[in-house]
């Protein structure tokens, strides 16, 4: 851990809401290397996504929202704590030394300026280029991202791009000013099956060029596999198993994770290609966030459940020297 | 572009001429005319009204009447004053000239004071600041433009012992005093116009806070500075310019009350002053030019919208 990249230790975010306080995200830590890609896993509403805005303080405006814990995060001059840093050092880091790519490339890029503006900005901002400096450093990276015809994509606005260019748009963005840490929130889910493989298999590739630690936060377990070195799974706003991506793909120590493994469609195949794709889903519904019992809270949707599981929070326990389970039957999961 | 554009200048000469109907239906719908005001309630000699009524054409039927006047102010000529004998044309000049300086001044200083105001007030939501802005907006939109000028008057007479001119001058005449005779006037109208606003632009910058391209310009590490008056301002410049049209259009509206109470020679006290003589060749054709002007400066507005929204460029 002392060598990490970033390491988010206990950290806990809880909006503050008309209905009362939601604790969003329960003591989860986890941390990146430098160059190692970790996915981070988990249903909408177990804290992934928060997790991660967590890491550059992006929280809505107009949220109310309380933090605790650390994420030390190594900057070349030594660590810092960003849940505590001063928002012109925080400036610093964002888009600098930690970029973000988000989940709808269509919002989250500004629809009145042309995306070569939109790139040259970083680029102005943390390198200190000129106008014109920036503008062809943005068609380097638009041709990195795999971009045709870059010199002329600087001009387009967003509206003339696909949904997989905005997206590499973004990514060419958050790579601009070659950040040690690159998170990826989702990045795929809004655009069509076929472009999210190569997005995925895009962002691998510069991860692995430019030795980028890589946060990849995700619901879909397939992706994982193919990118990441380590696996986070998450629910409920706590961390349930964590460890090497092909060992915990390959030989779940948690309900939850089999259960999400056991989710992924699968083909029989048939004569005449009447194929048939079964699609199984985890029964009943994740909790609401913050509304949990006091046992383990995958209990209610858990077919390993005992009365014991019911009792007492349960802890998160190593079960060798790199991976972690929260569950007290760990070893039983197969 | 060539389309939309046809589209819109069909769509504009179809509104000009349901304004003219409009116009002239309404004028004719005002009890009274001229003959009864020239005769008095004393007029009851039935063949001189007949005969007046025969020399303003008012004895042709309604139909006759309007194609007339149609025709004629299709060519450009809108008759003469009933009263002054003066080319109708000509009046609408030279009032157009006092409107319009008010109502520019007008719209140049409520955009000035309302949309900083409003932007401030949305950067600045929830905060005693939003609050205290809020508070002006309502004020100055429940405020009546006739009251707030007329307690400005007084103001300035009771308290600074100062009063406008009474005597219109143009700026061109004499500067110093035709910016005396407009600051009241144009204060009067601004306060509403500034509160209105404010309070729009502060709605499209809460709402335009929020959108997900602005997470990515925080996440980019840009400045407070270059957020609100980059990324956002030229998002909410889109919805502000039709916004700026509906204002000037109001401005245009509002002048009636205040040219009257300021004694400014107008486009508002020439409509006015004809409406109470039924002096249709005026009224009509001053009401037609205001409308002709409101469409115009729509017209202008979708074009605008072009120039500024990416989207909507071919």
């Amino acid at each position: 851990m002392a060598d990490a990249l970033l390491a988010i230790e206990d950290l806990r975010v809880a909006f503050h809401t008309a209905q009362g306080v939601v604790q969003a995200v329960d003591g989860v830590s986890l941390s990146v290397a430098p160059g190692e890609t970790v996915a981070v896993v988990g249903e909408s509403g177990s804290g992934k996504s928060v997790t991660a805005l967590s890491v550059l303080r992006l929280f809505g405006r107009g949220d109310r929202v309380t933090t605790d814990g650390t994420v030390r995060f190594a900057r070349a001059t030594g660590a810092v704590d960003l849940l505590h840093l001063d928002e012109t050092a925080m400036r610093t880091i964002r888009g600098g030394e930690i970029a973000i790519v988000f989940q709808d490339p269509s919002a989250s890029l500004n629809p009145v300026f042309t995306i070569g503006e939109q790139i040259a900005e970083v680029l102005r901002r943390h390198r200190g280029l000129g106008r014109a400096e920036a503008l062809a450093e943005a068609a380097s990276l638009l041709g990195r991202v795999g971009i045709a015809d870059p010199q002329a994509r600087l001009k387009a606005y967003p509206h003339q791009l696909s949904g997989g260019m905005r997206q590499r748009a973004m990514i060419a963005m958050a790579i601009a000013c070659d950040p040690r840490l690159l998170i990826a929130d989702e990045p795929t889910t809004a655009l069509d099956v076929t472009i999210q493989a190569q997005i995925v298999r895009l962002l691998k590739d510069i991860q692995q060029a430019r030795g980028m630690g890589l946060m990849f936060i995700t619901h879909d377990l397939e992706l994982v596999g193919e990118i990441a070195d380590r696996v986070v799974v998450m629910y409920a706003g706590q961390v349930v198993e964590a460890g090497p991506a092909a060992v915990v793909l390959a030989a779940p120590r948690h309900p939850y994770t089999r259960a999400l493994l056991a989710c992924r469609p699968t083909r029989d195949y048939a004569e005449g290609g009447a194929d048939t794709i079964r699609i199984s889903a985890i029964p009943g519904a994740p909790p609401r966030p913050g509304a949990n019992g006091a046992g383990c809270r995958f209990a209610a949707r858990c077919v390993m459940v005992e009365p014991a599981c019911r009792d007492a929070a349960i802890p998160l326990r190593a079960l060798d020297t790199d991976r972690l389970s929260r569950c007290r039957r760990a070893a039983e999961v197969a | 572009m060539a389309v939309m554009l046809a589209r819109r200048l069909g769509s504009a000469a179809a509104a000009a001429f349901l304004s003219a109907l409009a116009v002239f239906l309404l004028m004719r719908a005002v009890p009274g005319d001229i003959v009864g005001q020239m005769l008095g309630q004393s007029g009851t000699d039935r063949s001189a009204e007949a005969a007046l009524r025969a020399f303003f054409g008012l004895d042709r039927p309604m139909h006759a009447q309007f194609l007339d006047w149609l025709g004629r102010t299709l060519t450009g000529d809108l008759g003469r004053s009933w009263y002054q004998g003066r080319a109708v044309t000509a009046m609408i000049a030279e009032a157009f000239g006092v409107t319009l300086q008010l109502a520019l001044f007008t719209l140049a200083v409520s955009t000035l004071i309302g949309v900083p105001l409003g932007m401030l007030a949305g950067i600045r939501e929830g905060t005693r600041l939003d609050t205290a802005i809020q508070t002006f907006n309502l004020l100055g939109l429940s405020a009546p433009v006739f009251w707030v000028g007329l307690m400005l008057l007084v103001g300035a007479s009771a308290f600074l012992g100062w009063s406008p001119p009474f005597i219109y001058r143009d700026f061109a005449d004499d500067p110093g005093e035709n910016l005396a005779i407009m600051l009241l006037p144009v204060i009067s109208l601004a306060i509403l116009q500034a509160a209105a606003y404010s309070q729009f632009v502060r709605g499209l910058m809460v709402t335009e806070l929020r959108r997900e391209h602005i997470r990515t310009a925080i996440a980019k590490g840009l400045t407070p500075r270059e957020i609100y008056f980059k990324h956002a301002l030229r998002n909410v410049l889109i919805p502000l310019t039709t916004f700026m049209g509906l204002i000037l259009v109001q401005i245009l509206g509002g002048v009636v009350v205040i040219e009257s109470l300021f004694s400014l020679p107008g486009l508002g006290r020439l409509i006015l002053s004809g409406l109470q003589g039924r002096d249709y060749p005026v009224v009509q054709g001053a009401l037609l030019f205001v409308v002709l002007i409101a469409i115009g400066i729509n017209l202008l507005v979708d074009l605008l919208y072009a120039v500024i929204d990416p989207r909507l460029r071919p």
